[in-house]
Formats: C-alpha cells, sequence, structure tokens
C-alpha cells in the first residue's frame, strides 16, 4: 500500500506540475483521466474510469481564470477515486469526499501562489547582474520544490489513512494565519501592476488607467470587452492627438 | 544601427516555444502570474540578440513584469514580442513602453478568448463525448481524450506561436516605413492601461470589511460606506501606493515585504479582507 500511496501521490503532484508540457491542467488534472490513471495503480482502472468520469461531471464547466478556481479537481479527482476504490465506496458516495476535499485543494493552491510571490524578486536579482540562466532557474524550481509537499504528502495521507488525516491537518493552523495568508495574496498583484504602470504609466495616459478600473468597479471586469472598447477609444485618442507631441519622457 | 544584422535561427524560436509549453506557469504566483515565465521564454532570444551586460540585463527586465493570459491561444503574443525584440536589436526604434503596451494589451482579450475556447467548449465537449464512450465501459473514452487534448495543445500554440512572430514582423516593417511606431505605441499603451485598470481590479482583491455598530446602526465599512464611493478603493490606493514607492526607486523586494505584513497583520485581525473567487 505505500508503494501505491507513493504512486497516486506522484501522479498527483505531476498533473499539477509543470512537467507535462503544457497538458497537466487540460488533460492529466481532469478527474476522468486522473481517476483512470488512479485505478490502474491500484489494479481496478474500470472501476476508477467510472468514479473519475462521475467526478468529472460535476466539474464539466469548471473554468479557472487568472489562477483562481473554485475547486482543486485534479486533487478530487485523484482523492475521491482512491478511497472510491480503497473504501469499496460507490461513485456517489465517493463524490461525496471529493467535492469537499476539492475546496481543500484549492485552498492549499491560493496559499502556494501566495508564498511563491516570494521569488520573483530573486529573478529580479539576477536579471539585475544579466544572468539570464539565473533567472530561467528562478521560473523553473522553486515553485516545483515548493509544490512537492503541498501535493504529495496531502495525497499520501489521505491514501493511508483516509479523509479525516488532511482535515485534522489543516486543523493545526489557527483561522487567522489562513485569513492573513489569503489576504496578503490578494494585495500582492498590485507589486505586478505597479511594475507594469512603470513602463507604460505615462501621466497623460494615466487617466486611461483610471478608466479601466471605473469600468471594472462599476460595470464589468470582462476584459473581452476593456480590450475592445480600448482600442476605439485609442483610434479615437490618435486621431486628435498630433504625433510630435506624443514623444514624452515617462 | 549596429554594423552586422541579428538574426534569430529557426531553433532560438522554437526553443523559445518549448520554454514556454514547459514553464508558462512553473512559478505561478499572485504577484506576476505568468511574469517569471514570459522572461524565461525570452532567454533563448535574448542570449541570441544582445551581447552587453547592460542590453541583457534591460531585455530580462522589461519582460520581468505582471503577465497573464491563457496559455496556448496567447502564444500569440509571445511571437509578436520576439519579433519586436529581433527588431529593436537591430536598430529599430522600438520603446520599452511599446513592447510591454503591446502585451499587455492583446493579454486581456487573447485570455478571454482562448479561455472561452478552449476550457469553455473544446474540453467540456470531448469531456462529454469521450466520457460517454467510459460510461459503457469502454477504455477507448480516456485514451482518446488524452491524444485528442494533447494534439490540440501542441498543435495550436505552435501554430499561435510562429503565426504572431510572423505578423509582427511584417507589421513592424510597414509601422517602420511608415513612421507610425510611435502612433502605434501611444495607442497600445491606452488600450494596455485600460486592460492593467480591469486586471488590477481583477486581481488586487483586498476588501476592508470592518463593522461600526452603534446602537441598532451598523455599518460595514467595505460595502456600506467605500465601495458606494469608489468600488474597489482598496486595490485602487495600494497600486497607487506601490507605483509611487517604484518611482521613488524602493526595491520591489522591500514593497512586497512591507505588503505581506500588512495583509497578513490585517487579515488576521479581520481589518482587512481579500482572497475568494473573484
Amino acid at each position: 500500500m505505500v508503494f501505491q500511496a507513493i504512486l497516486i501521490s506522484l501522479y498527483g503532484y505531476l498533473a499539477s506540475s509543470t512537467w507535462m508540457f503544457a497538458t497537466g491542467f487540460m488533460v492529466w488534472n481532469r478527474p476522468f483521466i486522473a481517476g483512470t490513471i488512479v485505478g490502474l495503480i491500484l489494479g481496478d482502472p474500470m472501476k476508477g474510469m467510472l468514479v473519475g468520469a462521475t467526478i468529472n461531471l460535476v466539474y464539466l464547466g469548471w473554468i479557472s481564470a487568472g489562477g483562481s478556481a473554485p475547486a482543486d479537481i485534479g486533487f478530487a479527482g485523484v482523492i475521491g477515486t482512491t478511497v472510491a476504490i480503497t473504501g469499496n465506496l460507490t461513485a456517489e458516495e465517493a463524490l461525496a469526499v471529493a467535492v469537499p476535499v476539492g475546496l481543500l485543494g484549492a485552498y492549499l493552491g491560493t496559499l502556494v501562489m501566495t508564498l511563491c510571490s516570494v521569488f520573483p524578486q530573486w529573478a529580479d536579482r539576477y536579471a539585475e547582474e544579466g544572468n539570464t540562466k539565473g533567472v530561467a532557474l528562478v521560473n523553473m524550481l522553486p515553485r516545483q520544490i515548493l509544490l512537492l509537499p503541498f501535493r504529495i504528502i496531502p495525497i499520501f495521507l489521505v491514501v493511508m489513512y483516509g479523509g479525516d488525516a488532511v482535515s485534522g491537518l489543516l486543523s493545526v493552523l489557527p483561522q487567522g494565519a489562513i485569513n492573513g495568508l489569503n489576504v496578503a495574496g490578494a494585495m500582492l498583484p498590485a507589486v505586478g501592476v505597479g511594475m507594469l504602470l512603470m513602463y507604460m504609466g505615462r501621466k497623460k495616459l494615466m487617466p486611461f488607467f483610471f478608466m479601466g478600473y471605473l469600468l471594472a468597479g462599476y460595470a464589468t471586469k470582462n476584459l473581452m470587452l476593456a480590450a475592445t472598447l480600448g482600442t476605439v477609444i485609442a483610434l479615437i485618442y490618435i486621431q486628435f492627438v498630433p504625433s510630435e507631441m506624443e514623444a514624452e519622457e515617462l | 544601427m549596429s554594423a552586422k544584422k541579428k538574426t534569430l535561427e529557426r531553433s532560438d524560436l522554437i526553443k523559445s516555444w518549448v520554454i514556454w509549453e514547459l514553464f508558462s506557469h512553473a512559478l505561478y504566483n499572485w504577484q506576476r502570474l505568468q511574469g517569471t515565465a514570459f522572461a524565461h521564454m525570452m532567454v533563448p532570444i535574448i542570449e541570441r540578440l544582445y551581447d552587453t551586460k547592460e542590453e541583457i540585463s534591460a531585455a530580462l527586465k522589461r519582460h520581468l513584469v505582471f503577465f497573464n493570459t491563457q496559455p496556448t491561444f496567447g502564444a500569440i503574443i509571445h511571437g509578436i514580442a520576439v519579433a519586436l525584440e529581433e527588431e529593436r536589436a537591430n536598430g529599430a526604434d522600438i520603446s520599452d513602453e511599446a513592447i510591454n503596451g503591446l502585451k499587455t494589451a492583446l493579454m486581456g482579450p487573447l485570455a478571454g478568448l482562448g479561455d472561452t475556447l478552449q476550457q469553455g467548449l473544446v474540453v467540456p465537449i470531448m469531456l462529454s463525448l469521450c466520457i460517454g464512450i467510459a460510461m459503457e465501459g469502454n477504455f477507448l473514452g480516456p485514451v482518446m481524450y488524452i491524444i485528442l487534448l494533447c494534439a490540440f495543445e501542441w498543435v495550436v500554440s505552435y501554430l499561435a506561436f510562429f503565426s504572431g512572430y510572423r505578423w509582427g514582423k511584417d507589421a513592424i516593417d510597414r509601422l517602420l516605413s511608415g513612421g507610425l511606431m510611435q502612433t502605434v505605441t501611444t495607442a497600445a499603451s491606452v488600450v494596455g492601461l485600460i486592460v492593467a485598470g480591469v486586471m488590477m481590479v481583477r486581481f488586487v482583491n483586498v476588501r476592508v470589511p470592518v463593522t461600526i455598530t452603534t446602537g441598532d446602526l451598523s455599518i460595514n465599512v467595505g460595502t456600506d460606506i467605500l465601495d458606494r464611493i469608489l468600488p474597489g478603493l482598496p486595490a485602487l490606493v495600494t497600486t497607487l501606493l506601490v507605483w509611487r514607492a517604484l518611482q521613488r526607486k524602493v526595491s520591489a523586494n522591500k514593497i512586497v515585504l512591507v505588503i505581506f505584513v500588512v495583509g497578513f497583520v490585517g487579515g488576521w485581525l479581520g481589518i482587512l479582507g481579500g482572497g475568494g473567487w473573484r
């Protein structure tokens, strides 16, 4: 069982890691596929496939945009099929386990994204030195290493000791700390957007940034609209502004 | 104009595409999302095009900013950015602002288009189809899904990247010969800034969930006061403070640390709220 638990947690890690050549998110992390593979590892691929398919039907219209998703479906799929096969549950019973586990996984995912907000500064330092290899390494490795314990340990524990082990692990963390990490994560994109403004935020053009802000605050956060409306406004703007006036320092 | 023309080899372009496919989300984080991955994708290009430490450093820095799009269809942007860098290295007058303006202007619509087509259309349709086959106890279901979706990802992103590069080259040549580069830079910045404003509200998701109670009256500072003045005000204030600090040459390191401490303590005490799904 230990060997199978290791294989399953390793699969759970790989499916959500960067190593699947851009197919992890769309293919290997879907409960349908994850369930089939987990079933294969546990010696019952048919049941794995059927349970995985049932779990996946819940998440058929599931969309993740910009790193935020209502559930971590890979986590739900791997753990749901595992308990279904090891605990001899029906697909529907497995679903009852998988859905809350998916929420928990999304929680851990946000946490990882918050913790990883430390690393871009390392890349900045290498960029300052003109060290291309350093920038590449920072992009490749730190998050993938950090992901190991966040993926492998919870899945391993669930396979070995059942779902209660994981919720027990989480209850050790005080709620205040979880809230704090969430808020810190929610504020950090301000740094990224601020850096972008360093490149684009010409004084004369800054009203357009506020226009985007008002659009999102009052009307819609739809990016397609922002970009198409933005194009219309830009076309009008450049007709009214003589080009020699545009050459202005940032 | 440099003496020798610097040309990208096809192998550089392929390396660049492979890096994007492998590592687009390798360091996905709240601060810059795919920003470090964009710089990483540029590494083979930068190494070919630039020689001095200053040029390499500047190129890395300009691609380390906030970036986020749908990775498959969004690869068009990467192709265009590579074309822009190639022209720039050969002396074309293409500013940092032009490059980042175009990137930001394009990342929104391609995210919208890509997510709708891929996550909203291709994935659910293929899943329904293949799950239907699987429910009859046929392993063809998952096998078909794996093969078709992998092929979709690789073919579409490859085509997107290389068409972006070709279009970029053509467009730049025409714009430069017509003396239109400055106008396009301005237009791209206008679109980019509007998109950045929307992105800010989407991603900088901080609230002030404090409730003041006096007698029977209880007022929520966030939803009853701030949202009625200007929705998303805490996000705007945070972002503008960061921008100010960056302009005053405060290191990004320090800013991240301050934000982390303020967010963590504020969140723990319940003065600030955030996260959740937007």
